[in-house]
């Protein structure tokens, strides 16, 4: 059979295995359009969030079932849609595709691609809102996710599964700590989704290109609703995101997402509501706006081995306006969850970069999910520090200091020191371990703050070469020996001799 | 004061003419009018209305159909259609309003209440078009 005669048949084939489909349809008419709402009088038996269709095309979604019309958010453009046309319900929840055909794309809030690569074949339907995995399939946050970021893992630690926020001022680097926790799950088994909400389009092609540089592109699928694209977009945006990174979860991946940023999101939603007229509260903000982020967040989790052993990190950020985290967002993600990481604009004009408030900063799941080895060195670190803290405001009055407050304010300014770290260069955990062994076994104390990173550099690539027992040790077993530790000693002693 | 539901005026109304004859069912609607107009609620009228002709139907076991078709469609075709109308929703009485659209080709769209059954060629070779490019 020739080609031609081939299309044919299976043409023919084709359109005789199409379904019949009772075409019993509900339908409402638009009453009112304005600002994406719409307004439609009939479809009586509308579920909430359902899906509907205009006559062009675009999608929409029913939030307000009223008792003579229904509200409806536009998910696209709405300026084609007038009075008197038809509204066709779907019967569907609103969902999107999903899929291992998603990873290394940019996508929209609906998950359509953007980036101009081609159409997505995604492998299932996932509905955007879903309820949060129950009790029973979960279990306890006890594997740590590098960040790469030298005060975070330390300091802050962060599990799979758990949900901490970054916040602070505008300009104070909130996205370059998700960038670099992007970065840095190279070969650490790990898919990544960064939901931009708001965002400029040129932010958003800068860290697309950053990624891709950094090869990071290959486990990443990104989010975007911009600050073109209609709120409803932006309001939706991040529960597309977790949609997306529950199937993978499903399939016993984990998954690292980054909601960048909520404060956008809940403005986004403040907006349709005020639309909609529901009553505004606190800051014009409408009563269900906890429920928003709540909601949003408790479906990272970890599961447990009987459900496929995956999880979801979450990262939202939050940015505060002049410092005040006692505003109502900033509030409301702060209590709900597991810790935050809060940046300031003084330390990150001091220089102090990455400008982590390492007072404010916590991580209420903390110590469970770090590494052993880096445990034994954090454990001194956070108490140094915090001494640190308090004899550094109370010496700036006299200058008569004992030998031991002295001592510990040298140590603090090292720590300090050691801490600061360019932007994308993430640091991977043995190499952290090594340099901050020598902070706390006393090793710096002689060197000039001034030359501490430079000392760390030089140190890690001597240990590399003459502490392979330790490194080995802290890199497969996640503690050292005794061996190793001996070796390591030396190493540093050594290294300081042509160091000096 | 707490807003009247447009469906509660329906009701009211509906009751209120029910079994007048023609001089007093004016009267009261002009005086529903009135009421209208001085509690500021003109602004319903059309829910209302949509709501009033829901319940009267609902009360006297009436169906409204509208159909579009291409032709006009003869009595047989008609008498059919309300046999069926009145088996399906399970009324009395079953009426039709005919609309012409050239664009159907052939077939019918029926609509009733918010329910569409789209019989048309023309929705046939829209989901045809769907499932071939989908």
């Amino acid at each position: 059979m020739n080609t031609r005669n081939l299309v044919i048949e299976n043409l023919k084939k084709e359109i005789a295995n199409f379904k019949k489909t009772s075409s019993v349809q509900k339908v409402g008419v638009v009453t009112e359009v304005f600002d994406g709402i719409v307004r439609v009088s009939g479809l009586s038996d509308i579920k909430s969030s359902e899906m509907v269709t205009f006559p062009n095309g675009v999608t929409g979604v029913a939030l307000n079932l009223e008792e003579d019309f229904v509200g409806i958010i536009v998910l696209g453009e709405y300026n084609n849609i007038k009075e008197g046309d038809e509204v066709k319900a779907t019967g569907k929840i609103l969902e999107v595709g999903v899929g291992e055909a998603l990873i290394g794309r940019v996508v929209n809030a609906l998950a359509l691609p953007i980036d101009g690569a081609g159409a997505i074949k995604s492998s299932a339907m996932y509905p955007v809102e879903r309820v949060a995995s129950g009790v029973i399939t979960r279990q306890g946050v006890d594997q740590p996710v590098q960040t790469g970021i030298k005060a975070i893992d330390a300091l802050v630690p962060i599990g799979r599964g758990q949900r901490e926020l970054i916040i602070g001022d505008r300009q104070t680097g909130k996205t370059a700590i998700a960038i670099d926790a992007i970065l840095n799950q190279k070969g650490q088994n790990m898919k990544c989704v960064y939901v931009a909400i708001g965002q400029k389009d040129s932010k958003l092609r800068k860290i697309e290109t950053r990624l891709r540089e950094g090869g990071a592109m290959e486990y990443t699928t990104i989010v975007s609703a911009g600050a073109s694209d209609p709120s409803a977009l932006a309001y939706i945006a991040p529960y597309t995101g977790v949609a997306i990174a529950e199937y993978f979860m499903d399939k016993g991946e984990d998954v690292l997402i980054i909601y960048d940023d909520l404060s956008k999101h809940a403005v986004a939603y403040r907006e349709i509501s005020l639309l909609l007229r529901r009553p505004p509260g606190r800051e014009a903000y409408p009563g269900d706006v906890f429920y928003l982020h709540s909601r949003l967040l408790e479906r990272a989790c970890r599961k447990n081995k009987d459900y496929g052993g995956g999880s979801i990190t979450a990262l939202p950020i939050i940015e505060t306006q002049a410092g005040d985290i006692s505003a109502y967002i900033p509030t409301n993600v702060i209590s709900i969850t597991d810790g935050q990481i809060f940046l300031e604009t003084d330390l990150f004009y001091k220089g102090i970069r990455p400008a982590i408030n390492v007072g404010f900063s916590v991580s209420r799941v903390g110590g469970t999910c770090q590494i052993k080895a880096m445990k034994k060195v954090a454990g001194t670190l956070k108490l140094d520090l915090a001494q640190f803290r308090e004899l550094e405001a109370f010496s700036q009055f006299g200058s008569d200091l004992d030998e031991a407050t002295k001592a510990t304010i040298e140590r603090g300014r090292r720590a300090v020191e050691l801490l600061k770290q360019p932007q994308y260069s993430p640091v991977v955990v043995e190499h952290q371990v090594v340099a901050l062994y020598a902070l706390v076994k006393g090793y710096l104390d002689d060197i000039a703050v001034t030359k501490i990173s430079e000392f760390e550099t030089g140190l890690i690539e001597y240990a590399e070469n003459n502490a392979k027992t330790f490194m080995k040790q802290v890199r497969e077993k996640r503690i050292w020996e005794d061996d190793g530790e001996a070796e390591i000693k030396t190493a540093i002693a050594d290294f300081k001799k042509m160091f000096v | 004061m707490q807003r009247v539901s447009s469906k509660h005026l329906a009701e009211i109304l509906l009751d209120s003419t029910d079994k007048l004859d023609e001089a007093m069912l004016k009267k009261t609607v002009k005086e529903f009018a009135l009421y209208l107009k001085s509690k500021k609620m003109l602004r319903q009228i059309p829910q209302i209305m949509e709501n009033y002709r829901k319940l009267y139907d609902k009360k006297h076991s009436i169906v409204e159909a509208q159909v579009w078709s291409q032709d006009r469609m003869n009595e047989n075709t008609k008498s059919h259609l309300r046999e069926s109308l009145k088996q399906r929703y399970k009324v009395k009485e079953a009426h039709i309003l005919e609309f012409l659209d050239q664009r159907l080709i052939a077939g019918f769209k029926i609509k009733i209440g918010d329910e569409v059954y789209d019989g048309s060629v023309k929705a046939k070779l829209e989901s045809l078009r769907q499932a071939l490019i989908g």
